[in-house]
């Protein structure tokens, strides 16, 4: 109890600490274009990502999937192919990481901190995320051939820094599509100031709506 | 019978009573435990559906768990993930089996069913057709027809990939189970369309009688209070689980204490019954043995003692009936003794009397019956009393004691005195028993404080000669007493003539009553020669009387009667009125007679009679000296105080007095003497034969000679001859009267004779 009230403490202090990062990296690269992403109904998108290609990408970065009281940080995670992501665990107790999804099937069996070994995603194609002992656990790594790509942050911003000007062809990805690849939205210039792209996602709020199963939907269907 | 009646009626009422309370007590607890035992059932039910639910939530819970584990494996997970069906169904027939379930189905990712372990023939997976929740974790579903409870669990991996559930068949066997755990019957059945498709039951009872409606309800015929849950109502599916809870079981907890209560009841009645019985015994019977006693008291029974040993009421009226039976005893034998003898002497009274008397007729025997009296009872009872009387009684009765024959009934009658039975007896030898008798009553004895001698008179009469009738011997006697006299004459004996006699006389007294009414009564006149003058100045009224049917009754006859019977006031009374109004008549025709009538000892006892007398003589303005008075010593001599005032009053009025029947009876001369008359009127009997040297003779002469020299006139009467006058006339006797002269004649022929004989008798005389 206490160390689960000190865990959430703990959340509260790095999702601020990120912000002010964010907020530091818009004022220095003042070239970034920047996007707001919103659902059918308006409301600002999280989690989703946007997938610009056409450009070439920029420098190679650390792919780390973390897991911080109990759940995967970030969320979304978009990572080229062929790169290795490390997974991290924050959390005191061990996680037994998984995932079943064609593009990476893999299995970290129960490990502590820096115990596990990075993995290399080498096929593009999303890869859903579960720990085995906290089912509550869902995390999503968008393995992409695509140059550059963002995640919405939570007021559904998303930044696209060094982005050269012109159109060029965009697609989008969010945890509701599950497996299915991004999709294209055709060629945008995403630099003009102010945009927002309203995305076909019902739920902005929930990423992972979780989906009804078909005997209660028949149950529902039946009620009705 | 009326005490069998009382009795049965007592059993009856408290056997009745008692029933009837035992029936009410019997009738109540049965009842009570008829409707405890269905509130016992309906409890049972209702605690029954309510672990059935329970249970059922409970077993969906379990299931649920272990469907739980089935989907968080690992392996299960990576299976469905990686959509390896044959791992995913072997899993799932592993998991079903272990955890029991009849049906395990695999859902993909998109809903559709892809495993189900248990098929219908010719069908690779199950159908489904129709679902409905029955708690959180519980669906009720019918799949291929048959009811089931189902229990799902997505899985995840980690997003959901795919559906298990699994479905425990509504079967037998779990009803069975629950049957086991409530206690109650439970069937399940699962219709389509109102058409029932399947039944599940623990019961062998009919189908159709089971109502498919929820809620509790009585099933009568079956024994069973029945409640329904739906478990499933979805159109066209149903399933309902019924519950049944047999009210015999509930009823038979109540069987043995009803049992009981039977018995105890029954033992009540029996028991109450035959205390009732001994009871209403115990209370009849006792009136009964009364009764008897007092149906043997009313029998005239009074010998045996009436006894009841008990100290309650009944045994008290046992005491008051035998108290009762002794008081009546005693009061009959005094009645009777009562009804038998006399008071006061203690001998048999009259009654018995005549009783003998007729038995000794009837049984033909002779004898002479007697009764005696004393002379003078009456006024003994005047002068001494009645008790004075009784005494002398008493003692008299006390001397005879022992003196009478053995074989003679003597009893005692007041007023009418001694009557003596002489059975077997003729006359002759009874009269001396009856004067020895006579002798020794008449022996002097002390009564109170006196020493007397009583004079006891005696009338016999003889059976069967006289009569066959005791009461007519009875009353033969009686008159038979009237005759007796004292002296020799104190025994009289019946007569047959007497007896005419005396019936005469009581004819005559009553009817003399009437004479006058009847107007049978007259006046006649005896002229009174006056034998110095050979004049007739007087004549003497006298009275007749001719009864309608037997003729002229004399006035010796009639006269005597009339003053013992009291009637003699009233014939003086028409005789004054008759002479009063003779005299006016005469002496309004100039004929001048002085008229004597007899006055009784009765008419002088009247003070008002000189009164009257003077009143009638004023009415019709009659001098005095025109009315003369006879009137004889012996009545004078009754009340001589009384008389003598009366006497007086009458010569004051101017009335001539005369003495009448000089010679007879008493004949005083203190008495002469101190009457007011002026005449001495010398009896007949002395005047009928006077001859010379006669007793008569001598007696008429100085009687003469005596009122003579008292300076009264002589007045002769029963002149006959004129011998008789001749003589008297010679002896100076003043006035004669006789047949010689005349007899009593009527005012006319008076008239007449007075006409024609005048001057006559001078003539006579100087003859």
């Amino acid at each position: 109890m206490y160390q689960y009230s000190n865990g959430k403490k703990m959340r509260y202090a790095m999702f601020t600490l990120l912000s002010a990062a964010v907020s530091l990296l818009w004022t220095v690269q003042s070239n970034a274009a920047q996007v707001m992403l919103t659902d059918k109904a308006g409301a600002p998108l999280s989690n989703a990502v946007l997938l610009v290609d056409g450009i070439p990408a920029l420098q190679s970065q650390q792919y780390v999937m973390d897991q911080v009281d109990i759940q995967f940080v970030p969320r979304v995670l978009v990572a080229p192919v062929g790169t290795l992501v490390d997974f991290p665990n924050s959390d005191d107790v061990r996680h037994h990481v998984y995932s079943f999804s064609s593009a990476k099937p893999f299995e970290l069996r129960l490990f502590k901190g820096a115990e596990a070994p990075p993995v290399a995603f080498d096929r593009a194609g999303v890869v859903v995320l579960g720990c085995n002992i906290h089912d509550s656990m869902i995390g999503y790594i968008l393995v992409t051939q695509s140059p550059r790509f963002a995640v919405s942050d939570a007021q559904g911003i998303v930044s696209l820094p060094d982005l050269p000007a012109g159109n060029w062809p965009v697609s989008w990805w969010h945890p509701s599509q599950l497996e299915q690849p991004p999709v294209a939205l055709g060629e945008l210039d995403l630099n003009q100031a102010g945009q927002v792209l309203s995305l076909p996602v019902s739920s902005a709020k929930q990423a992972p709506t979780p989906v009804l199963s078909p005997l209660q939907q028949r149950f529902k269907k039946a009620a009705e | 019978m009326r005490i069998r009646y009382l009795r049965t009626r007592l059993i009856v009422t408290s056997v009745c009573l008692l029933s009837l309370v035992l029936g009410a007590v019997f009738f109540a607890v049965y009842t009570s435990t008829d409707f405890s035992a269905e509130r016992q059932a309906q409890r049972q039910l209702e605690v029954g559906s309510n672990v059935f639910r329970n249970l059922l939530e409970a077993r969906a819970r379990e299931l649920t768990n272990a469907t739980q584990i089935l989907v968080a494996d690992f392996g299960f997970r990576q299976a469905v993930a990686t959509g390896d069906l044959a791992t995913i169904r072997s899993a799932l027939l592993n998991q079903a089996s272990r955890i029991g379930a009849d049906q395990a189905l695999f859902f993909d990712a998109q809903g559709d069913l892809r495993i189900s372990s248990a098929t219908m023939p010719g069908s690779d997976t199950a159908q489904v057709e129709s679902l409905q929740a029955f708690s959180e974790q519980a669906l009720i579903a019918m799949i291929d027809h048959r009811p089931y409870l189902l229990v799902e669990a997505v899985v995840h991996a980690p997003v959901p990939v795919g559906q298990v559930a699994m479905a425990f068949s509504l079967d037998a066997a779990l009803a069975r189970e629950m049957q086991k755990l409530t206690g109650l019957e439970i069937r399940f059945v699962s219709s389509r369309d109102k058409e029932v498709m399947s039944t599940f039951s623990t019961t062998p009872y009919a189908q159709q009688d089971m109502s498919l409606q929820q809620g509790t309800q009585r099933l009568e015929r079956e024994g069973y209070l029945t409640t329904a849950i739906t478990l499933l109502d979805q159109a066209p599916y149903s399933v309902v689980a019924q519950m049944a809870s047999p009210l015999s079981d509930a009823l038979a907890s109540f069987d043995d204490l009803k049992r009981e209560l039977l018995i105890i009841t029954l033992i009540a009645l029996l028991a109450s019954s035959f205390l009732a019985v001994r009871l209403s015994g115990g209370l009849a019977r006792p009136v009964t043995l009364l009764a008897e006693a007092a149906k043997r008291i009313g029998r005239g029974d009074y010998t045996h003692k009436v006894t009841l040993a008990r100290n309650d009421e009944l045994g008290l009226l046992a005491e008051s009936i035998d108290a009762m039976r002794i008081g009546i005893a005693e009061r009959e034998s005094l009645i009777a003794h009562n009804a038998l003898h006399d008071p006061l002497t203690g001998l048999a009274n009259v009654g018995v009397m005549r009783e003998r008397l007729n038995s000794s007729i009837v049984s033909g025997q002779s004898g002479v019956l007697a009764q005696c009296n004393l002379v003078t009872a009456e006024l003994m009872v005047k002068a001494r009393g009645q008790s004075f009387m009784d005494t002398l009684v008493r003692q008299s009765v006390a001397c005879l004691g022992g003196q009478l024959p053995a074989d003679s009934l003597l009893a005692w009658q007041p007023g009418v005195g001694f009557l003596l039975l002489l059975e077997r007896r003729d006359l002759d030898e009874a009269v001396v028993v009856i004067d020895a008798m006579l002798a020794q009553l008449g022996e002097k004895m002390q009564v109170e404080d006196i020493k007397l001698r009583s004079q006891w008179m005696a009338g016999v009469v003889e059976w069967p000669l006289q009569g066959r009738d005791a009461g007519e011997l009875l009353r033969q006697v009686s008159i038979a007493l009237g005759d007796a006299a004292p002296g020799p004459e104190r025994i009289a004996v019946y007569q047959a003539q007497r007896d005419q006699a005396y019936q005469r006389r009581i004819r005559l007294a009553r009817d003399l009553r009437y004479a006058p009414e009847y107007k049978e009564l007259a006046v006649v006149f005896q002229p009174k020669l006056d034998l110095a003058s050979g004049e007739v100045r007087q004549v003497e009224a006298l009275m007749r009387w001719t009864h309608s049917e037997l003729g002229p009754i004399t006035p010796d006859e009639f006269i005597v009667l009339a003053e013992q019977t009291g009637s003699i006031g009233m014939l003086t009374q028409w005789m004054m009125a008759a002479v009063a109004s003779q005299l006016r008549n005469w002496i309004d025709r100039g004929i001048h007679l002085q008229v004597a009538m007899n006055i009784s000892a009765r008419d002088l006892d009247d003070p008002q009679f000189p009164q009257r007398i003077e009143h009638l003589l004023r009415a019709q303005q009659i001098s005095p000296e025109y009315l003369s008075m006879e009137v004889t010593e012996s009545a004078v001599m009754i009340n001589p105080e009384r008389s003598l005032n009366s006497l007086r009053v009458l010569r004051d009025l101017g009335i001539a007095l005369a003495v009448d029947d000089y010679g007879t009876g008493y004949s005083s001369l203190a008495t002469l003497k101190s009457l007011p008359v002026q005449d001495l009127k010398i009896d007949k009997s002395f005047v009928l034969q006077l001859a010379e040297g006669s007793d008569d003779a001598v007696i008429v002469k100085s009687t003469i000679e005596l009122a003579h020299n008292m300076g009264l006139k002589v007045i002769a009467e029963g002149i006959e001859s004129i011998d008789s006058l001749n003589w008297l006339k010679e002896r100076h006797c003043d006035v004669a009267q006789g047949y010689f002269i005349s007899r009593p004649l009527a005012a006319a022929a008076l008239e007449q004779w007075l006409e024609d004989t005048r001057g006559t008798f001078g003539v006579v005389e100087s003859a």
